[in-house]
C-alpha cells in the first residue's frame, strides 16, 4: 500500500449508505436474522465490496458504526425539531440552529423522544407570545377608547343638528346668517 | 504518575477526527468527545490525552471552535483540510 492509500477500515467508512446499513445488520440481524461472525464478514468484504480487510480494521470498523449510528440518531431528531420549528413564523433561523444543536447535544430522555424538547422550546417561545399579546390588548384597549371618545362625538354632532332642523321647522323664514355662522362654529368645535 | 493510556498518540488523533466528522454540520462539546473517543478508540482516554489530541488537531488546521453563547460551551467542527485528511 502507498502512503497515499487510503486504509482499509477508512474506505469501509467511505461506503455508501446503504452498505453501512448491511454491514450494520451482518452484526445485528433483524428478527430472525443470524449474525455473522467477524471473521465470516472478513470474508464477504471483499467479495462485496473488492477490498480485503483485517479483523483488527473490520473491529475497529464497527466501533466506529455504533457511534456514527448514535450521533445520526441525534442528528436525525434535531433535524425533526429544526423543521418543526421552522413552521413557526415567529421562531428565527438562528433559534432553529441553536434549539437543533441543543438537541443534538442532549442525553436521556430528550435523545430518545425529541418531542419533549419541541414542547420544551414551545413553552419558551409561548412565554414569548403571552408577552406580545399583552401588548397588543393593551394598544387594542387604548384603540376601544379612542373609538368611543369618536362615536361619543358624532352623536353629539347628530344632536346639535337635530336641534338646528327642529328649530328651524318651528319658525317661518329659516336661518338668519349669523344663526348659520354660529351652527358652523360649533360644528367646527365638535 | 498518571497512567499512560496504551493506544498510540497518533491514534487519537485520528479518533478526534473520526468523532468531528460525523454529522460534521453538528458542533460537539468536549464532554462529547470524552463519551465517544473511548469506544472509537478501544479503551480509556484520558482528558489531557483528548486534550493533547484535539489541540494538535487545532494546530494543525483539521479542527476549528466555535463559542456557543446559547449553551456556554466551546463547541468543535471538523474544517475541509480535515475531513480531507480522514479520507486517507
Amino acid at each position: 500500500m502507498s502512503a497515499t492509500d487510503p486504509r482499509a477500515d477508512a474506505k469501509l467508512q467511505n461506503l455508501p449508505e446503504e452498505a453501512l446499513q448491511d454491514l450494520w445488520r451482518f452484526r445485528h440481524p433483524e428478527e430472525g436474522g443470524e449474525k455473522l461472525t467477524l471473521e465470516a464478514i472478513c470474508v464477504e468484504v471483499p467479495r462485496l465490496y473488492g477490498f480485503s480487510i483485517s479483523l483488527s480494521s473490520l473491529h475497529s470498523f464497527y466501533r466506529w458504526l455504533e457511534v456514527k449510528r448514535r450521533l445520526d440518531t441525534r442528528s436525525s431528531l434535531a433535524t425533526q425539531l429544526k423543521l418543526d420549528l421552522a413552521k413557526d413564523p415567529e421562531v428565527s433561523e438562528a433559534q432553529i440552529r441553536a434549539a437543533g444543536q441543543r438537541l443534538f447535544m442532549a442525553e436521556g430522555i430528550l435523545e430518545r423522544d425529541s418531542k419533549v424538547f419541541f414542547d420544551m422550546v414551545k413553552i419558551g417561545q409561548n412565554e414569548t407570545k403571552l408577552q406580545q399579546n399583552d401588548r397588543r390588548l393593551k394598544q387594542t384597549d387604548q384603540s376601544l377608547e379612542h373609538e368611543a371618545r369618536r362615536v361619543k362625538l358624532l352623536e353629539q354632532k347628530a344632536a346639535f343638528a337635530d336641534e338646528v332642523k327642529k328649530a328651524a321647522e318651528n319658525r317661518s323664514g329659516g336661518v338668519t346668517a349669523e344663526e348659520m355662522a354660529e351652527i358652523e362654529r360649533k360644528l367646527k368645535l365638535m | 504518575m498518571a497512567n499512560k493510556s496504551s493506544i498510540p498518540v497518533g491514534i487519537l488523533r485520528r479518533k478526534v477526527r473520526e468523532v468531528l466528522n460525523m454529522q460534521p454540520g453538528f458542533g460537539k462539546s468536549e464532554e462529547m468527545l470524552m463519551e465517544y473517543l473511548p469506544r472509537l478508540a478501544g479503551g480509556p482516554v484520558s482528558l489531557q490525552e483528548q486534550r493533547d489530541a484535539r489541540e494538535w488537531n487545532h494546530e494543525q488546521g483539521y479542527i476549528r471552535s466555535e463559542d456557543d453563547a446559547d449553551t456556554d460551551e466551546i463547541l468543535w467542527y471538523i474544517t475541509a483540510a480535515g475531513i480531507a485528511k480522514q479520507k486517507l
